[in-house]
Parts: C-alpha cells; sequence; structure tokens
C-alpha cells in the first residue's frame, strides 16, 4: 500500500478513532516509514490546536437561558388528543353568537383560509418588499411620507433591476432597488451614485432576500434581493429643489463563490438610471469649534441637521503611543501594538508597519432645542475622512430653533500596548489595555 | 436526570424540565456555533434557534438517535441556512462603530495563537470544518458525527482527515502578508 493511500488512516489513528487491527496495521507501517511518522506529527499538531480551543470560553448572556425558556413557554402545544376534544360531549349545548357564525361543516371551515388569503393577499401584496424595507429602515421618512416613489426598470443578460424607491436632504441620498432574475443572482453588486458627475460616498446599505426571516413586503416573481442604500450627501452644494441623480449598478451573476470562480465574467451591467429626486433641504452649520479638556482637543467641524437625522462631524487627535519603536498589526477587528523587535512570523495580521497611532471612540450626547436628550451612534474615524468621527442621531430636529448641547464624557482607546509573550511552541500571545479618558468636552450654540 | 425522562416529560406539557437540557447544553452549542460562524451575536440567536426548534420537534416527534446529537444536527443546519442565507444578503456599513465579534475584555484574553487557530478553522472547507469542530472540539467521536450529520463513519473520517490537511497547509502559509 502506498502511502499517501493511508494518510486517512493516519489522520484516523491520531485521533484514536481506529480497530485493534486498523491500529496494528499503521503501527507496522509506521515503523518502517519516515514520512508517515511525519506525517503523523503534523496531524497531532493540528489535533492538540484545535483541542485547544475547548479552553476558550464563550461568554454567554447570563439571561440568555431564561430567555430561551420564555421563548419556549410561548410555544403553544400541539392540539389535545380527541378525548380531550370531545370531553364536554353530552353537555347541554349554548349557542353563543360566535358558534352561530361558526362553520358548521368542514367545507365551510376550508373556506375561511382562502377568504382570508385573498383578503390578506389584497392588501399585503401591494408592499414591495423595496417599500417594506425602506419603511423599516428610515421609517421616520416613511411616515412623513417623504419618500418618492419610482418606477425605473431595465434588463441586461436576463437580470433586471428595479429602482423603486429614493429620498434625498441636506445628509443623505437613500435609494432602494430590487433585482430579479435567475436564482443564482442577488443583489451582490457595486452601486455607485454621483450628483452631476460627483460620486457620493456610500454610508452603508442594507439588503434582504426571500427565505430571510426579516418579512418586510410581498416577494415578486422571481425577485431575488432589496437592497437600500445610503449615500452621504454633505458634498452637495447650496440647497437645489431638486437633485439629478444617477444611479450606476453592477450585478453578479453568480453568488456561489465556487460558481462565480468558473465564469469568464461573473459582471452584469452597468445597469444606469438617470432619475431626478426632490431635495429636503436641512440646516448645514459650519463650527470648526475647539474645546481642550484632559489635554485633548476636540474640534467639532460641522452639524448638518436633516429630516433624516443629525450629524455631528468632529476630530479628535489621535494618540501616540509612549514608545516610538512600536508597530501595528491588524487583526480582524483590533488594533494591537507590538514592540517592533517583536518577531511576528506567528502572528496572524497584515504587515510590520510603523504605524503608530490609535482613534478614540467617544461616549457622548446630544441635547436638542426642545430639552430632549440623545445618545448618537458614534463612527470610528474614517480614514477617507481625513480621521473624521461622525456623530449620528437618528430623528428630525429640522423644525426646532434654539440651544443645541453636544456633550462627550469619555473617549475610550481601542485594545493596545499588547504585552507579548511567547510559548514554548514560539507563538506569540499577548493581553492589551484600553484607555478611558474622561471628559467632558462640551459644545454649545444656537441653531437657528 | 434521564434523558427519556426528560423527553417524557416535555411530550407531557412540562416545559420547565426543558431548561435542564438549554443550561446542561447552551453554552455548548453557541460555542459549537461560534466556531462554525465565526460570529459571537449569530453564535448567541443561532443557538437560542436551536432549542426552540428542539422543543418544537420534541413535541412533534419522537427521535431515534440522541438528544445531543438532534441538538447539535438542528445547530448544524441552523449555521450552515443561516450562511446560505447570509451570502445572499448583503450589509455593507462602512464607518459605523467598531463592534468587537466577543465582548470586551474576552477577546483580549485570547492568545494570537487562538487568533490564528479560529481564522484558519473558519478558512477550511465547511463540510470538513463541522466535522472537525465536532470531533476536536465538541469531543464527538466519528461515530457520533455520522449519526449527528446523517452520514457514514467513512465520511467522517475523510473529512476530519482531508480537513486536518488543508488547516495545516492554511495555517502554515500564513505569515507576513
Amino acid at each position: 500500500m502506498k502511502c499517501s493511500d493511508i494518510k486517512e488512516l493516519l489522520s484516523a489513528y491520531a485521533n484514536d478513532e481506529l480497530s485493534r487491527t486498523q491500529k496494528e496495521f499503521i503501527e507496522e507501517h509506521l515503523a518502517n516509514c519516515l514520512d508517515c511518522r511525519a506525517t503523523l506529527a503534523d496531524y497531532r499538531v493540528v489535533r492538540q490546536q484545535l483541542t485547544s480551543l475547548t479552553e476558550q470560553t464563550i461568554p454567554v448572556e447570563p439571561n440568555s437561558i431564561e430567555d430561551t425558556i420564555e421563548k419556549i413557554q410561548k410555544i403553544r402545544l400541539p392540539r389535545k388528543t380527541l378525548n380531550n376534544t370531545f370531553s364536554h360531549f353530552g353537555e347541554k349545548k349554548v349557542l353563543t353568537f360566535w358558534s352561530r357564525i361558526m362553520p358548521k361543516t368542514r367545507l365551510a371551515w376550508l373556506l375561511i383560509p382562502l377568504i382570508l388569503l385573498l383578503f390578506g393577499g389584497a392588501v399585503y401584496g401591494a408592499i414591495t418588499v423595496v417599500k417594506g424595507l425602506f419603511a423599516q429602515y428610515a421609517p421616520h421618512i416613511e411616515k412623513a411620507g417623504l419618500a418618492q416613489e419610482l418606477d425605473l426598470t431595465q434588463t441586461i443578460d436576463g437580470i433586471t433591476v428595479s429602482l423603486e424607491r429614493a429620498y434625498a436632504d441636506t445628509n443623505v441620498v437613500l435609494v432602494g432597488y430590487s433585482v430579479r432574475g435567475p436564482e443564482e443572482i442577488n443583489s451582490a453588486l457595486t452601486a455607485e451614485l454621483s450628483v452631476n458627475g460627483t460620486v457620493l460616498p456610500g454610508m452603508m446599505g442594507i439588503g434582504v432576500v426571500p427565505g430571510s426571516d426579516m418579512i418586510f413586503g410581498n416577494w415578486r416573481d422571481s425577485e431575488r434581493a432589496a437592497m437600500i442604500m445610503t449615500y452621504d450627501a454633505s458634498a452637495i452644494e447650496g440647497e437645489p429643489q431638486e437633485l439629478n441623480l444617477q444611479l450606476k449598478l453592477d450585478v453578479n451573476k453568480y453568488v456561489d463563490p465556487e460558481l462565480a470562480l468558473k465564469q469568464d465574467s461573473n459582471s452584469a451591467g452597468p445597469f444606469i438610471f438617470n432619475f431626478t429626486t426632490p431635495f429636503h433641504k436641512g440646516k448645514k452649520l459650519v463650527l470648526n469649534k475647539t474645546v481642550e479638556n484632559s489635554g485633548i482637543s476636540v474640534t467639532l467641524n460641522k452639524i448638518i441637521i436633516s429630516p433624516w437625522g443629525t450629524r455631528l462631524k468632529f476630530q479628535i487627535p489621535t494618540l501616540t503611543n509612549e514608545k516610538s519603536n512600536y508597530v501595528n498589526v491588524t487583526t480582524n477587528e483590533i488594533t494591537i501594538v507590538f514592540p517592533s523587535d517583536t518577531d511576528l512570523g506567528n502572528v496572524p495580521g497584515n504587515s510590520k508597519r510603523p504605524a503608530i497611532s490609535f482613534g478614540f471612540a467617544p461616549i457622548g450626547s446630544l441635547t436638542v432645542p426642545d430639552g430632549n436628550s440623545y445618545t448618537p451612534t458614534f463612527s470610528k474615524p474614517s480614514t477617507f475622512d481625513n480621521g473624521t468621527t461622525i456623530g449620528y442621531f437618528e430623528g428630525d430636529f429640522t423644525g426646532q430653533s434654539g440651544t443645541l448641547v453636544f456633550e462627550i464624557n469619555e473617549l475610550v482607546s481601542p485594545i493596545m500596548n499588547i504585552q507579548i509573550t511567547k510559548n514554548e511552541d514560539g507563538y506569540n500571545s499577548g493581553i492589551g489595555e484600553q484607555k478611558r479618558i474622561s471628559g467632558p468636552w462640551i459644545f454649545e450654540f444656537e441653531v437657528p | 436526570m434521564e434523558e427519556s425522562y426528560i423527553l417524557a416529560q416535555v411530550r407531557s406539557g412540562n416545559v420547565d424540565i426543558f431548561a435542564n437540557i438549554v443550561e446542561q447544553y447552551q453554552m455548548p452549542i453557541q460555542r459549537y456555533l461560534y466556531r462554525l460562524t465565526g460570529e459571537y451575536d449569530t453564535a448567541q440567536d443561532l443557538a437560542q434557534d436551536t432549542f426552540i426548534q428542539a422543543y418544537k420537534s420534541i413535541l412533534k416527534t419522537t427521535q431515534n438517535i440522541s438528544l445531543k446529537s438532534w441538538l447539535y444536527r438542528i445547530a448544524t443546519n441552523n449555521a450552515l441556512q443561516m450562511q446560505r442565507r447570509k451570502r445572499l444578503l448583503s450589509f455593507i456599513s462602512l464607518g459605523q462603530t467598531g463592534k468587537m465579534d466577543i465582548p470586551d475584555g474576552n477577546r483580549a484574553e485570547n492568545t494570537f495563537e487562538t487568533i490564528a487557530i479560529n481564522e484558519t478553522l473558519l478558512k477550511v472547507p465547511r463540510e470538513q470544518r463541522i466535522c472537525m469542530v465536532l470531533h476536536f472540539v465538541e469531543g464527538f467521536k466519528y461515530r457520533e458525527i455520522a449519526e449527528t450529520l446523517g452520514i457514514s463513519e467513512e465520511a467522517v473520517r475523510k473529512r476530519v482527515a482531508r480537513g486536518s490537511e488543508e488547516f495545516r497547509r492554511i495555517f502554515g502559509s500564513r505569515g507576513d502578508v
């Protein structure tokens, strides 16, 4: 038998999953085969690496068990047996109002769902998924009746894209579209929006496909996805009555990576839509005001108030590590800094570059003129916007004039200053710290 | 408590006794789902779904496989379905608040090797990864994996072996990019 033929058995041998005879056979072979001994050693390393994961704890939310049980308790038990159903048999029947209008025959019972379906279908069918998703994503915009209904459709290579909804104001432009076509396509695509040739930066997008748990409306025949994309409109000059926009889309024909790889070109398009949408005015205040506390200067550059929400653009200086000979390694989500003489051979990450800056995440609140206070969502300092941090709060404050207070209470750093130790296998490991700096940094200004 | 007793109790309408099962398996199932999906929040949601589905199916059917296998089977299917959905569902988020995979603190305690192992594992083809996680992390014997996934032991052996090779290849090819 060739060595390559017994690989599977070697792996099972390392995992103690062989019968006695198989084991004896392998041991006999191993005694005379250096290559297989090396392969076995490899399998054992993999085993040791993976079994080490059993020691890693995954936090379980303290009330998740109660939560699960509570949900289970709400599940209705299946219908009881016939004995229970007919236990009242022979009792004197009192005809209530309900029992009089209850169907008396099996056929009548069967008709009920059909009737409900006809009624329900008519109402339900009127809502497209794009509209439903829009209402979910920007409920205040939908409620105020500000979203524009569009019906622009384009078909390329058997794929149909329909631009169905749009909204624009001083802060954002939202577009909603659906994709129809063969089963393998979906919305995974590029979507570029421009105003008179200027491309607006994409902020975020949300999409939904049939079969997902989220039901927002009625899926049409061969509809594969509905998307809402948000673009930053703050670059738009002036206050036009309406915007002339161009949406340019490319659709991935295959979402399955294996299928996609087999194609010469996986993209269909571009689908180009030229359309005009009303522009909802807001207030754009350029402040560039700096407040210093705890040795840190925070500058509030701009505040943009629009029906969609309020956005605060501000800058917090990035932290510089005390030691200048540190290097930066970025894993999926955390930025960790190592002394530059650390051997990074075994550390996952992307580089050995001498980057030493950190972006703080703020914790703060926004008090609007009517006295109500809100907690904005803060973004990480964005690299494409000169390290600007953005605070966002959803809600229409355009109608309010008076004092607006933006207060940052605390600045929180990413995990940094990781201490490195090397274990006997030569792998680096480390534990870091998070810096928290107390403010407050308070910005108070008048909104006209 | 005897498994068959618990199941009989659940079928006769004793919901509270199901809490024993949830308590016993919540952590392992969630950890398993985390290994398959690589996302803490998703794993938590899927774990809850798994118990709810398991509860419903206990009421509806009689299983001829063990409860443990049954729970892991549901969890596996949930993860696969979720991944299919996710593959189809786009969510692009630029400039959102940095959300850590595992709540603050815990992530920092994980050594780099653990992070590297986790990341490598997520790159191993799905079918192989499922068998590997069940065997190495959840401590299933090949026979139990076969029962859980409804495949032959032979197939399990093949997938663990191939997955291990793939894991070693990917892990070895990391390094500086």
